[in-house]
């Protein structure tokens, strides 16, 4: 058997991230920690040609020390099993969200099964690196539909600003594409995750694409986006706005959504879609 | 035997004198009648030779795009109209001096180029061959409905009122006649040209050829040219009725877009405005004042609906390629180039050594079908100079396009830039592969046009670097034809571009064992451990997997991306049992042991492991300076010894091609070559046949897998026949 590799990680913890008044930034505290890669051949004791056996040793390394299951699993999928078997593999990999299942992951990002494409998104999602994350911004460009989508839906879920121009890209290379009032999968996941995750600009910057979009899509953009509370009021008051601004059915429905949502609550943006509400036939 | 031979004709022309008097003869075109001898055509080439040029305005006449609205003559001098004829026309007019002739409903009718009606005569039920103007005569033929429809009228009239001077009707096909002075020369049924006495239509003498085919006749200068599928220039030693004693030109036999004849069939009549016959077709022009016969800048131009190739009429070579940006409605050529006429009205005159517009006019009209009557020395002003462009340039804007028709001239000029040498020919080839939208026909025959190409690898290494993405527009690139062709080339760079597509999902799986067929025969030891991964990874992907939201797994792959993705598994064990080391190796007992391995992968699996590994040939590749593999740990594979080359696989099949041939008959479509992918072994052995058009599969198949190859090294192997489909 190869001896498992091992490399150093840097590890990042910023702190003070939370309002400081200080005037010198805090300088991030950097540890560093030896990982261990899995190797490409079966764990000792697995029989890989024996698929119950693994499914079930991967139970067990799923629930027992998060580390050594994450090598075990890894090292298991990298050696090779059956489709199945790298389906229950790599959601465990997702659950254990180990950084040592990176190798794995990254490689399954690229399995030619859309089904584990997909897994493997999920459970990538779970360990946010960089290499990670532009691994997931490039199933963006994925060619098959379910995958895109679904790397848009794992960006949502991150939450990281680097990916903003790819979901960007995505959603501008989309919203041309018709398909009704609906869009693509992938605009509408794109969509959401902007409207979930962008600044400020970023929300303003879907507003422009009202009459220029199916609306379906930005719908799900602009619910996102009332719903989180940090976003500013104004910038709330805006999208309110902008949306009874185009008076359809399809937009009162949303703005009825967002009024029953918030029954009895008054701010600047729900006191507008009230509004609107009532004055849209 | 002589004296009768001299004594007939006479004979017979006093016959035939017996009835000058009527201006109806009724010996010509006797079946009777002896060819000519040397003598008498000899006198018929002096009457030529001595006859006053005849006068050409240069004019196009520019059918409608309804021909029932008739058709506008423009003067090519000044680009102005000057005639428009109301009319219905209802066969392609032809342009006879000063007037334009054409039949309408019942009548052959003549207008003046400012489209005044002159006369007209009866139609007698017939098509319009032909019309020919000399001095104040007009000769017309009627027939047009092919060489096998015997019924044909011959009309000599004058051209300022139409008075018939002579008129012959006869049980045979008439071709395209020529009038020279008091002679009308007439092609008949396919195998004579008679000549015929303008006066009063008395046959004067007659060339029959017994060994091809005789469907037009041109006046050109001071000679008369005749012939079909040759050119041949009248004169003494046509009365052998031979090609071989006729001095004539006899047309290459290449594969030219649209398979277009050398000439238009002369007994079959054209239609008014868009006919099919014109827009695919060789336009050329004799030249006279060379000796023997000759065309007009020793160039054949081969004419596909807007694209125009300039071949040298001796060698095939292609001179220069032109695409219009509309269809071609008409052209002519002279001796200062390629006159050629869109149908949108512009006018252009291409350069014969380059093709480059010397000459571009916007006509006041455009239609489907232009009808030009140029003089060999029509050299307007050049009033354009477009920047040069390399051969290559031109073929790389003629093989690309979005216009489906053009697909055969698509395939010809890329197929004439994978013969031309240099970076830039590769470049361009490489160019058109990664087109989106390329049609699987064309990339066909791009991509193996690239294959044994070893200069300019550059532009395919490049290639390589791009991969699919759906956001950006990145097409997958012709990862298979690229594989083959750096394998061939011996470019070891291509190999971590090979390996990054040989795990990019999106590349296609029936590229992924030419990739993994590269990698072996560039020998970098690099990709050993890539391969082995791959096997890894997909030596059990069989089965049925639950979708991530839940519910029945589903099986993912179809039989025939399984079939190849299997095929690659088994080109990668290939590899690893040559090259691989001790790890890599072991990886095959697991293989060969897992008991969900589809079994071909089994298979393979096993047979390296049980005997020895295929042998490494005794001396590496030339030119690649690698030393003999150490057992097991070095990867100078030597493949070649492994491998079938194209020849001998073309070889092999070539044989059952009459076979394969005869599944495309009758087929609604017929391809312009069938593409057939297999396995083989070492004993030569075929299977696992896919046939492209799959519509032949069943038929082509069977055929195929009964073929007996070449025995080789190879264990198992994939090849590929590309078998042309004309006749």
């Amino acid at each position: 058997m190869r001896p498992s590799r091992t490399t150093l990680v840097l590890g990042v913890a910023l702190a003070g991230v939370t309002g400081s008044a200080s005037a010198q930034p805090r300088r991030p505290v950097v540890t560093t920690v030896a990982m261990v890669h899995p190797t490409a051949e079966a764990p000792p004791g697995w029989d890989l040609s024996r698929a119950d056996d693994v499914l079930a040793r991967i139970g067990r390394a799923a629930t027992g020390d998060p580390r050594r299951g994450a090598l075990e699993i890894s090292s298991a999928l990298l050696a090779g099993v059956e489709p199945h078997v790298a389906a229950a593999g790599l959601d465990s990999l997702g659950v254990l969200a180990r950084p040592e299942s990176a190798d794995a992951i990254l490689r399954f990002l690229d399995h030619r099964r859309v089904s584990l494409r997909r897994r493997a998104l999920i459970a990538a999602a779970r360990l946010h690196t960089p290499a990670m994350l532009r691994a997931i911004d490039a199933r963006l460009g994925d060619s098959d539909p379910e995958v895109r989508a679904e790397a848009a839906r794992t960006l949502a879920d991150v939450a990281d600003p680097t990916s903003v121009r790819a979901l960007w890209a995505a959603f501008e290379h989309e919203a041309g594409s018709g398909l009704g009032s609906e869009g693509t999968a992938l605009l509408q996941e794109s969509a959401r995750a902007l409207g979930a995750r962008g600044s400020e600009q970023d929300v303003d910057r879907l507003l422009t694409y009202l009459r220029r979009a199916p609306f379906g899509a930005l719908a799900r953009a602009f619910e996102a986006s009332l719903r989180r509370p940090e976003l500013p009021d104004p910038v709330k008051l805006r999208v309110v706005q902008a949306i009874a601004g185009i008076a359809t059915p399809q937009a009162r429905e949303l703005l009825t959504r967002l009024v029953d949502e918030h029954r009895g609550r008054s701010t600047p943006a729900i006191d507008a879609a009230r509004s609107a509400v009532s004055r849209i036939q | 035997m002589k004296p009768l031979a001299l004594v007939l004709p006479l004979v017979l022309a006093a016959l035939g004198g017996g009835c000058a008097n009527t201006g109806i003869s009724r010996g010509a075109f006797s079946l009777g009648t002896p060819a000519s001898d040397a003598v008498v055509l000899a006198a018929v080439a002096d009457r030529v030779r001595a006859a006053a040029p005849a006068v050409l305005p240069p004019v196009v006449a520019i059918v409608a795009d309804d021909p029932a609205q008739g058709l506008s003559i423009v003067d090519l001098g000044t680009g102005a109209v000057v005639g428009r004829v109301q009319a219905p026309i209802a066969s392609r007019p032809v342009v006879a001096g000063d007037l334009v002739v054409a039949r309408v409903a019942g009548a052959v009718v003549a207008w003046s180029l400012q489209g005044a009606e002159r006369w007209r005569v009866p139609d007698e039920g017939l098509d319009l061959v032909g019309a020919s103007r000399d001095g104040d005569r007009v000769a017309l033929v009627l027939g047009g409905a092919g060489v096998t429809r015997r019924r044909g009228v011959v009309r000599v009239v004058t051209a300022g009122d139409g008075s018939t001077l002579a008129r012959t009707e006869i049980a045979h096909a008439l071709g395209l006649p020529t009038l020279v002075g008091d002679d009308v020369f007439v092609p008949w049924d396919g195998q004579n040209l008679s000549v015929l006495d303008a006066r009063n239509g008395d046959e004067l003498s007659r060339v029959r050829s017994r060994d091809d085919v005789v469907g037009f006749s041109v006046r050109e200068g001071h000679a008369v040219y005749y012939g079909a599928r040759a050119l041949y220039r009248l004169g003494a030693e046509s009365a052998s009725g031979t090609a071989a004693g006729t001095p004539h030109y006899q047309p290459r036999p290449d594969e030219l877009p649209g398979a277009a004849a050398f000439a238009l069939d002369g007994y079959t009549s054209l239609r008014a405005g868009l006919d099919a016959r014109e827009r695919v077709r060789l336009a050329w022009r004799p030249d006279p004042a060379l000796p023997g016969v000759a065309l007009l800048h020793n160039t054949v131009f081969a004419l596909y609906h807007r694209d125009v190739f300039a071949l040298d009429a001796t060698t095939g070579a292609l001179r220069w390629a032109y695409v219009s940006p509309h269809d071609l409605a008409g052209v002519a050529v002279v001796r200062a180039g390629l006159v050629v006429v869109d149908d949108h009205g512009g006018a252009s005159l291409l350069a014969p050594d380059d093709g480059r517009a010397r000459w571009r006019q916007a006509l006041p009209v455009g239609g489907p079908q232009a009808v030009l009557q140029l003089a060999a020395d029509f050299a307007p002003a050049p009033n354009t100079d477009d920047p040069p462009r390399t051969l290559v340039e031109s073929l790389l804007e003629a093989a690309g396009g979005s216009d489906a028709r053009l697909l055969p001239a698509q395939r010809f000029a890329a197929q004439r830039l994978a013969a031309l040498p240099g970076a830039p020919a590769t470049a361009a080839l490489v160019s058109i592969l990664t087109r989106r939208g390329l049609s699987p026909e064309l990339r066909a025959v791009v991509g193996e046009g690239l294959v044994g190409r070893t200069d300019g690898t550059d532009a395919m290494i490049e290639a390589l670097d791009l991969h699919y993405d759906y956001v950006r527009g990145v097409d997958v690139p012709p990862v298979g034809f690229l594989a083959r062709a750096l394998a061939a080339a011996h470019e070891r760079r291509a190999v971590s571009s090979l390996v990054s597509h040989l795990f990019d999902p999106a590349t296609p799986t029936d590229d992924l064992a030419p990739i993994v067929v590269a990698l072996r025969e560039l020998g970098d030891p690099s990709s050993v451990h890539a391969l082995a991964d791959f096997v890894r990874l997909y030596h059990a992907d069989v089965g049925a997997v639950a979708p991530v939201g839940g519910g029945d797994a589903i099986i993912e792959r179809d039989i025939t991306d399984q079939g190849h993705l299997n095929a690659a598994v088994e080109q990668a064990i290939e590899t690893i049992a040559r090259v691989g080391a001790a790890p890599e190796r072991a990886l095959l007992d697991r293989v060969r042991a897992h008991p969900v391995a589809p079994e071909t992968v089994r298979v393979a699996a096993s047979r390296v492991r049980d005997g020895a590994p295929p042998e490494a040939p005794a001396e590496a590749p030339p030119g690649d300076g690698a030393a003999p593999a150490a057992a097991g740990t070095d990867m100078t594979f030597g493949a070649p010894a492994g491998r079938l080359g194209p020849d001998a696989i073309d070889g092999a099949m070539s044989a059952r091609r009459p076979e394969v041939l005869a599944c495309l008959r009758d087929a609604p479509s017929r391809p312009a070559q069938l593409r057939v992918q297999f396995r083989y072994d070492g004993d030569g052995r075929v299977s696992n046949v896919s046939v492209m058009p799959a519509a032949f599969q069943a038929c082509v198949a069977p055929i195929v897998a009964a073929v007996q190859l070449p025995t080789s090294l190879a264990v198992r192997e994939l090849g590929t026949w590309i078998c042309p489909t004309a006749y």
